[in-house]
């Protein structure tokens, strides 16, 4: 039987009612797929943004916080009074340099009892 | 009937379960039928079914703007899966199109254009059917088998004058 040649835009059209024709599937067997997709509990999609976005407002909170606040902190922590001890206590600088280990040896004799406790707290003279 | 790239915006935003169901009603049955026109026998194109629907209600909700493209782009590759594991198995041969009302003559063309259409390569096959029989655009059918769109306009041109002329020689051949 000779067929009619179609025209390409004819091609285009015949492949949809070509495959269209093919026998269709089983309505109750597609139905138990979609029950079996329903039932499953759906992804919360963008879960982790929602993470990341309250963390980063988080840290926006504090900053900002921070920034206001900053300031009045600083204060306080510089109007604590320094509490200044009546005994005052040689500064380092003060202190004459610790004689060397040969300079002892010459000077104070071996075995003396004061050394053996421990350094010597020199105070200034008022 | 709704845009199905609607249905899926609203499913992943609002987790609405019917629009999803209606997604589903509208485009399980033709994803049924193109696998077993890619040659799956009808009871693997069920099993197919049902897995690329489960990827897809995975990951859709990441990229919602094509989800036909991505459905058949899932289904594609499961079939392509499918294939290589049953390498040994020849590949089923179409089923008889249903007694339907329509012209003898409509229906020798499309047997024949099943025919013809069997003979492209794999990719060629796929190509056609989800541009001219699915309905997906240019862009989507680049998108579901991951070639360039241009690539897709010219291969779609360059198919259907290909059909058009094993068409002609086919009828040289019967003629003869």
């Amino acid at each position: 039987m000779k067929r009619e040649l179609p025209t390409e835009r004819e091609i285009a059209d015949l492949i949809a009612s070509a495959f269209e024709g093919l026998p269709a599937p089983d309505a109750r067997r597609l139905a138990a797929i979609e029950e079996r997709l329903l039932m499953r509990p759906r992804r919360r999609a963008g879960f982790a943004w929602r993470w990341l976005v309250g963390a980063l407002v988080a840290g926006a909170a504090s900053a900002l916080w921070w920034a206001v606040n900053y300031d009045s902190v600083e204060g306080q922590k510089e109007a604590v009074p320094v509490v200044i001890s009546p005994t005052v206590a040689p500064s380092t600088s003060d202190q004459p340099a610790r004689p060397s280990r040969s300079e002892g040896a010459e000077s104070a004799p071996a075995g003396n009892p004061a050394q053996k406790q421990g350094p010597v707290i020199y105070q200034r003279e008022r | 009937m709704r845009d199905p790239a609607d249905l899926i915006r609203l499913y992943c935003r609002d987790g609405d379960a019917s629009a999803f169901r209606e997604f589903y009603r509208s485009q399980s049955p033709r994803l049924w039928k193109f696998l077993v026109a890619r040659g799956c026998l009808p009871e693997d194109a069920y099993d197919l079914v049902s897995e690329a629907f489960l990827r897809f209600v995975k990951t859709v909700c990441r990229d919602p703007r094509a989800p036909r493209a991505f459905l058949y782009r899932i289904a594609t590759n499961l079939r392509i899966d499918a294939l290589r594991r049953a390498r040994a198995r020849p590949t089923e041969p179409l089923p008889e199109e249903i007694a339907d009302k329509s012209d003898e003559s409509v229906r020798e063309q499309a047997y024949h254009l099943r025919e013809l259409v069997g003979r492209l390569p794999e990719r060629e096959q796929n190509l056609l059917l989800l541009r001219y029989w699915i309905g997906l655009s240019h862009q989507e059918v680049a998108h579901a088998l991951d070639l360039p769109e241009g690539t897709v306009r010219r291969q779609c041109a360059e198919l259907i004058a290909k059909l058009r002329e094993c068409w002609g020689e086919d009828e040289t051949g019967t003629t003869d």
